[in-house]
């Protein structure tokens, strides 16, 4: 069954505020609401990601909407939560069990870690006590690249450059001045070859997406709706990910399900926590061989007008900073405004079709927490 | 193996390294089922998903190839920078992450290079050094 998307909204993404977790959800989920143009009272159900909050985050958000009893699930997937609420809610849909659904994002990461690296898990964790922190395992990652292939640290830093700069252009991004080439080649390394800007910050924020079915979105909407195209999510597979990653596999399966592949797809929105996470993107959904990721960014064909997939066009997560659970409706959210043609500024001409991918980590003998992988097309 | 003692409880399992001949091996797990070899010791096989009974000690070889290498310059407390973290490749099969101990902090001097297991000092904690292994770059 065919699953529309109606409206996408989003508070801006900041540093540590003092709105409360509730508030910054429910304020998401009216402006997506508002921009779907239906009242709360059409909402079947709810499905609500976070990482870092209290347990119940998904009920204080409802009860900002004033929605009593309503189907409600809260999902942790890590950094894919929010993502994985979006599938959730897609699947409500598909099962005929809700005509409209919520989908909610939110996290007040930078009220609970101000900066520096994310700690790990505990010092039981194997790798913590070795000395990972979250920036060396992409580090790791880069290095291998590097030596192998011959993208060097500029590659990285380009990556950054490009993804801050769209960020000048997003008013609900954290970091509106981007930071020039040779500032962030000159920014402290925190783990090679892997420098502060390379990294994308904590942010506190929420974000939101209403889904209906086909035929609440003929009665509806129709001219508007951004169709959900397939939908994959993957759990942990034990391994490290310098070679591979779930998200081959599983976009793989997403290009065959919807009958659109890399080459139809004109602008992602992927999982650039630290700038080799775009890098490897780029590889592992098949946009270019593997290997290749510097050639492809050289060529200019992940930039917004390039001749490849614009990537990270709202800013990604190192221009947008990362609420961990809100972030996968941040990027669906600039999906759909591209597919639109309403990205102002940051528009890609000839946006057709779309691709959302988020990995989530934290298990590090894990390749990924979770990966999903969402393609959406007019 | 005196050094081995120092391994702290809570931190890697008890039986993470054996003495072999006076020198110190990893020990990693090996499936009866289907011949899969994990390090660190799998609590199920992943391949295929035989249960914990059907997994034996594997003693690893000691010398690996780096595979790749990080220099952390932020460190999180206890462990000071700089220092390589790495994945060494094991003949056996797995990949060890690891820190690495290396003439030179520059990851590229150092991917590619054989390697040796040691047993050397991860951090303090309350004055107490807490040691693991490590793998060390060859001459």
């Amino acid at each position: 069954m065919k699953v529309g998307v109606l409206g996408v909204g989003q508070v801006p993404f900041t540093g540590p505020n003092d709105i409360p977790m509730g508030e910054l959800g429910g304020r998401a989920a009216r402006a997506a609401l508002a921009d779907a143009g239906i009242a709360a009272s059409e909402v079947g159900m709810a499905a609500v990601g976070s990482v870092y909050e209290h347990p119940s985050v998904g009920q204080r958000v409802l009860l900002q909407l004033g929605l009593n009893g309503i189907p409600l699930v809260n999902l942790e997937n890590a950094c894919a939560s929010a993502t994985s609420a979006v599938i959730d809610a897609v699947r409500w849909i598909q099962a005929g069990e809700a005509d409209v659904a919520l989908a909610i994002g939110v996290d007040k990461m930078a009220s609970h870690y101000s900066s520096g690296p994310l700690p790990l898990v505990n010092e039981t964790d194997t790798f913590g006590a070795q000395g990972l922190t979250v920036p060396a395992y992409f580090g790791l990652i880069a290095e291998k690249h590097m030596a192998e292939f011959g993208s060097t640290r500029e590659d990285f830093a380009r990556i950054s450059h490009k993804n801050r700069t769209y960020a000048e252009q997003n008013p609900f991004a954290r970091f509106r001045k981007a930071p020039s080439l040779d500032e962030i080649l000159a920014s402290p390394v925190i783990a090679t070859p892997i420098g502060k800007f390379d990294c994308c910050a904590n942010g506190d924020g929420a974000a939101a997406v209403v889904l209906c079915s086909e035929a609440y979105a003929r009665r509806h909407a129709a001219a508007r709706v951004v169709w959900i195209r397939a939908t994959e999510l993957g759990g942990g597979v034990l391994g490290d990910r310098l070679d591979d990653d779930p998200m081959t596999g599983l976009a793989r399966r997403a290009y065959e399900r919807s009958g659109i592949g890399p080459e139809d797809i004109q602008v992602v929105e992927c999982h650039d926590n630290f700038s080799i996470g775009e890098f490897e993107a780029y590889e592992r959904l098949d946009f270019c061989a593997h290997g290749e990721g510097h050639l492809y960014l050289r060529a200019g064909k992940s930039a917004i007008g390039g001749k490849g997939a614009a990537f990270n066009p709202s800013g990604g997560l190192l221009g947008r900073s990362h609420p961990a659970g809100a972030t996968g409706c941040a990027q669906i959210g600039s999906i759909v405004q591209q597919l639109r043609g309403a990205a102002g500024p940051m528009q890609h001409p000839g946006a057709r079709a779309g691709l959302v991918q988020t990995s989530g980590g934290g298990v590090m003998e894990l390749q990924s927490n979770a990966t999903t992988v969402v393609i959406l097309s007019l | 193996m005196s050094e081995l003692a120092y391994l702290t409880k809570g931190v890697f399992r008890s039986d993470v390294l054996a003495d072999v001949d006076g020198q110190p091996r990893l020990v990693g797990s090996r499936c009866k089922n289907c011949g899969d070899v994990r390090f660190p010791h799998a609590p199920a096989c992943p391949a295929c998903q035989a249960p914990a009974d059907k997994l034996e000690a594997a003693i690893l070889s000691r010398i690996g190839t780096v595979v790749t290498a990080s220099r952390v310059e932020r460190a999180i407390e206890p462990h000071k920078a700089p220092y390589l973290l790495s994945y060494v490749q094991l003949p056996e099969g797995p990949r060890v992450f690891c820190q690495l101990l290396a003439p030179s902090l520059e990851p590229r001097d150092v991917i590619g290079s054989r390697c040796e297991l040691v047993v050397d000092k991860l951090f303090e904690k309350e004055g107490v050094a807490v040691n693991g292994y490590k793998f060390k770059v060859q001459p």
